[in-house]
């Protein structure tokens, strides 16, 4: 347990008359008991530099590119200073120490969002539930409960309460990490990097702890590949009853609504749907009840069709100006987080028919409400109140199609706001078409756009250009119904054991993870594309948050989504949703699970090893196709720390950091081999931590490619290279020119294309390599006796 | 002065010098030795609209001996039919090479001197550009011949969204460089 208060007593061992305990730890200020589980590893409750030496290791292989989004640095007073072409600043710092700096930055803000969500999560459980409510993510089926918890903190914690103490740790992290990003602190680039992959440890085991507590306390699927199938779209809502549409990521404040429901027979009688995260956790929630518009960038575009009635915010990627946005559609908008007041009065201790009073008679633009049952009552009682004056306002009714032509033939054609879209949608052009009564061009848009409004921003005539994309695009709104399956939760141990061999060996090639938000610069569809390529060869395919519900989100030729067609088991050929952003934590956590589980390595406290296996043995890549977020950031930076790479799309380069290895320097490649000692080349394996795909394309080769591992058995390495080859060869035509690098033995060699690789690599002069027991740490060798 | 063409991407200090005039482009076509062009998946648009934009990058690829990079699939498939030699790398591992001084390019010969960039998404041109405005200064001079201004350029075209003008301007420097 964590030490806590002035004062702690340890003993090894503790006798009494009626009671003997070993490996006590008494603190002032709380008991805390530790069972003998597991040895502790050389590094628990880590502070910023502990792991520096590991850091330091990935970097040398994996150096940061950085494409400055700006050449000033002006986060102080002696500033603007101009740091172009690697001067330095007045505080001293370089260009690439400044970019390292602000990707700390970006980090430290997504840990500081997951962690300040699961404190606000436990919390409020703890005042429902108690501090001694048990930790249950999946019954039998699951041991290792918290695997990054007790990979970084050492500890294994038992009961709500006991979140909260680790909680304490990862607070304390990012309050020294963010200090860190002041004038005058770090000014390496390299040791800000080892920090940025501190602050996404940290983010993985704050997410970890979000899910538990909701999981445990919410009971959420537990561990369930058979978790339910649920709606997802905007036509699957019934625009006849009243709507309830809650946006962001912290499901306590809908639990209340639908708890209200429930408890008042309302059930059937009104909608509550989601955007985001939170909408997953409504569905783990309750399935029946919650539905599923969409991604958090079909917030503007939803709200725009009318249908929502009243608008619930709690918290993340809201867009920030809703209360405009509400009374556009005579719509309530009701905040309910600290973190995200809207300027709105906070009327959590009025009285509930009181607030729907005022919400109605329009006295108040929106309510600021704290309590979870209140806000259940008041969103409920003004949704079936405000309902049926809105109904003229729901789809578009009072806007004929005659009015897209009459708005468009206002456009002057400045292309205005295409200088302001992310993805140069040719706005302009689709604009004079719709003057002429050609809808097309605009409804085209509709996949590509990423719903962020800039365009309107822009506008001098002040058209309402989403709003006519959607009306252009109505029959293609009415249309989205969609079924997709809920959060899992976590894999099970009995999955991990299942499977752990084939992935470490490389017989199932490897486990790609979808993750991260829908800013996708040419439509959602290439994730589906990408999912799709890998669930047919049989890898294991993950997704969450914003990403898992892209892969909803569009049907093959019989009319089914890839989640009723594939089953929802972590196992070759399957797609396992585990839930919203938080639940990113048991993709981690199950590369972790395979390493304590099925190879029987030391968890507790134990990361270098844990990752060091990692990165030489699991097969496994996250793609964030859409990434756009701080947390995706923080989140992509603890997947590195653990070794596994991660690629984005072409937006992600606007991360401005990336971690790339250089095939061609082969001394970057050695690794040590456990066995003898000696230093031994691997190959580039894999390639790239950290990496911007411009296409889907050279996606799904480096997907194929990055889940080659130092550890492939030559079976595995055959069939991993199969898919390597094929998909290079299917979107180039020709062998891939790095192929040498990548074949080991003959026996690495895909059976099917033997002859022409073997006389491929013969031309290009290769060599036999050895396959060794790879480590990057000098202190795994197994040093010889005799 | 020149603007960028989405305006929220101001650079800073340091932009490019925009070229109106292809007398002068070609002048700075001339002065480099190993010059390089680097083709992003958007020249498909362009191509789709009916501008054979890759013939163009052919002969100007011809004209300056000008090796060429890409790594859209679609792209490298054109190539092939128009019998366009070309290198397949992804634009990112190309970028992490050209900014590094002590790269021999994909022959060995030596470093690029001239980076000539067409039909990225803006953006990503952009933060391209960024790195070795940066970090490459010393060894490496870029050109783009985007439709659009791209600021972190050594030498940029200015804007020019309507395409047909734009195909026009690079036409002309094809037949400047004679």
């Amino acid at each position: 347990m964590v030490e806590k208060g002035p004062l702690k007593l340890s003993a090894k061992l503790l006798e009494t008359s009626g009671l003997s305990l070993k490996d006590v730890e008494i603190a002032i200020g709380r008991l805390a008991i530790e069972e003998e589980w597991e040895p502790l590893g050389p590094t628990p409750f880590p502070s910023i530099a502990s792991l520096r030496d590991w850091d330091h290791i990935l970097l040398k292989r994996y150096k940061p590119l950085y494409m400055p989004f700006c050449d000033l640095c002006c986060l102080c007073t002696f500033g603007k200073c101009d740091l172009s072409r690697d001067k330095r600043g007045a505080c001293g710092l370089n260009m690439s120490g400044q970019q390292s700096r602000i990707v700390l930055l970006a980090c430290c803000i997504g840990a500081a969002t997951h962690v300040s969500h699961a404190r606000d999560l436990v919390e409020k459980l703890i005042e429902r539930y108690g501090r001694d409510h048990p930790i249950n993510i999946g019954g039998e089926y699951i041991y290792v409960e918290a695997p990054n918890t007790r990979l970084v903190c050492g500890v294994k914690p038992k009961t709500l309460g006991d979140l909260e103490d680790i909680l304490d740790y990862c607070e304390r992290q990012i309050t020294q990490l963010l200090s860190a990003t002041h004038t005058g602190q770090e000014g390496n680039n390299i040791d800000f990097e080892s920090k940025v992959f501190h602050a996404g440890m940290i983010d993985h085991v704050g997410m970890e702890i979000a899910e538990i507590a909701q999981i445990s306390a919410l009971n959420f699927p537990k561990a369930d590949p058979e978790a339910p199938l649920v709606d997802l779209g905007i036509g699957n809502i019934d625009i006849s009853k009243p709507v309830i549409m809650c946006i962001g990521h912290n499901v306590i404040p809908t639990t209340g609504i639908i708890d209200y429901i429930l408890e008042n027979n309302l059930d059937g009688k009104i909608e509550v749907v989601g955007l985001c995260c939170t909408a997953w956790d409504t569905s783990r929630y309750s399935p029946k009840i919650g539905k599923i518009v969409g991604p958090i960038s079909w917030q503007l575009r939803f709200i725009r069709t009318g249908i929502p009635d009243v608008i619930i915010v709690d918290e993340q990627c809201i867009r920030t100006n809703l209360i405009e946005e509400a009374k556009k559609i005579n719509s309530i908008i009701i905040a309910t987080s600290d973190k995200n007041c809207q300027g709105l009065p906070d009327l959590t201790k009025e009285d509930a028919n009181e607030i729907v009073n005022k919400l109605l008679n329009g006295s108040i633009p929106g309510a600021l409400i704290f309590d979870r049952e209140k806000v259940g009552e008041v969103a409920v009682k003004a949704a079936m109140e405000i309902a049926p004056k809105r109904f003229n306002i729901k789809i578009f009714p009072i806007k004929e199609k005659e009015w897209i032509i009459s708005q468009a033939k206002k456009c002057k054609q400045c292309r205005e706001c295409e200088r302001a879209c992310p993805n140069n949608l040719k706005i302009a052009f689709a604009m004079k078409a719709a003057s002429n009564g050609d809808f097309s061009k605009l409804s085209n848009l509709y996949d590509y756009c990423v719903g962020c409004g800039r365009c309107e921003s822009a506008c001098p005539e002040d058209l309402p250009i989403i709003t006519l994309m959607n009306k252009a695009s109505e029959e293609i709104i009415r249309g989205e119904k969609f079924k997709c399956r809920t959060g899992r939760g976590a894999i099970r141990d009995t999955e991990i054991r299942k499977v752990g061999r084939d992935i470490v060996l490389g017989t199932i090639p490897g486990v790609i993870a979808f993750v991260g938000c829908a800013n996708y610069a040419n439509g959602g569809k290439e994730v589906v594309e990408m999912a799709e390529e890998f669930l047919k060869r049989r890898y294991i395919v993950v997704a969450s948050g914003c990403a898992a519900m892209t892969i909803g989100m569009y049907k093959n030729s019989e009319g089914k989504t890839l989640y009723e067609e594939y089953p929802g088991d972590f196992d070759a050929g399957c797609l396992v949703n585990v839930g919203s952003c938080v639940a990113n934590s048991h993709i981690s956590g199950a590369a972790i699970k395979i390493a304590s589980i099925f190879a029987k390595r030391t968890l507790r406290a134990n990361y270098k090893e844990i990752a060091d296996y990692i990165l030489n043995r699991i097969g496994a890549v996250g793609v964030a196709w859409g990434a756009m977020s701080q947390k995706a950031a923080s989140i992509a930076s603890g997947f590195w720390r653990l070794g596994v790479p991660v690629i984005v799309g072409p937006h992600g380069s606007k991360y401005r950091r990336m971690l790339l290895g250089r095939k061609e320097n082969k001394e970057d490649w050695m690794v040590y081999d456990a066995r003898t000692g000696e230093k031994v080349y691997v190959g580039p394996v894999p390639e790239h931590l950290f990496y911007s795909a411009e296409t889907k394309e050279e996606a799904m080769v480096m997907i194929a490619k990055l889940c080659m591992r130092a550890n492939d058995t030559p079976q595995g390495r055959a069939i991993k290279l199969t898919h390597y080859v094929n998909l290079y060869r299917k979107f180039y035509g020709v062998l891939p020119e790095d192929l040498p690098m990548f074949v080991r033995v003959e026996a690495d060699i895909p059976i099917t294309m033997k002859d022409e690789i073997v006389s491929f690599l013969k031309e290009k002069g290769w060599e036999e390599k050895i396959i060794p027991d790879p480590t990057l740490l000098k202190e795994k060798v197994v040093k010889k006796i005799g | 002065m020149a603007e960028s063409w989405q305006k929220a991407e101001v650079p800073g200090p340091i932009k490019a010098s925009l070229l109106n005039n292809p007398k002068v482009i070609v002048e700075y076509l001339k002065k480099a030795n190993r010059p390089v062009i680097i083709i992003g998946d958007k020249i498909l648009e362009i191509e789709k609209e009916g501008y054979k934009i890759l013939d163009l990058i052919k002969k100007l690829s011809n004209k300056i001996n000008a090796e060429i990079v890409a790594s859209s699939p679609k792209i490298i498939e054109e190539m092939r039919e128009k019998n366009i030699k070309f290198r397949i790398m992804p634009s990112i591992e190309f970028l992490d090479r050209l900014k590094d001084p002590n790269w021999n390019g994909f022959n060995g010969k030596g470093q690029y001197d001239l980076a000539i960039f067409i039909g990225f998404p803006y953006y990503y041109c952009w933060l391209m550009l960024s790195n070795l405005k940066h970090f490459a200064y010393n060894h490496l001079k870029t050109l783009s011949l985007e439709p659009y201004y791209q600021p972190n350029a050594t030498y940029s075209l200015p804007n020019n969204p309507l395409i047909e003008a734009w195909f026009k301007f690079l036409n002309n420097i094809i037949i400047e460089l004679k």
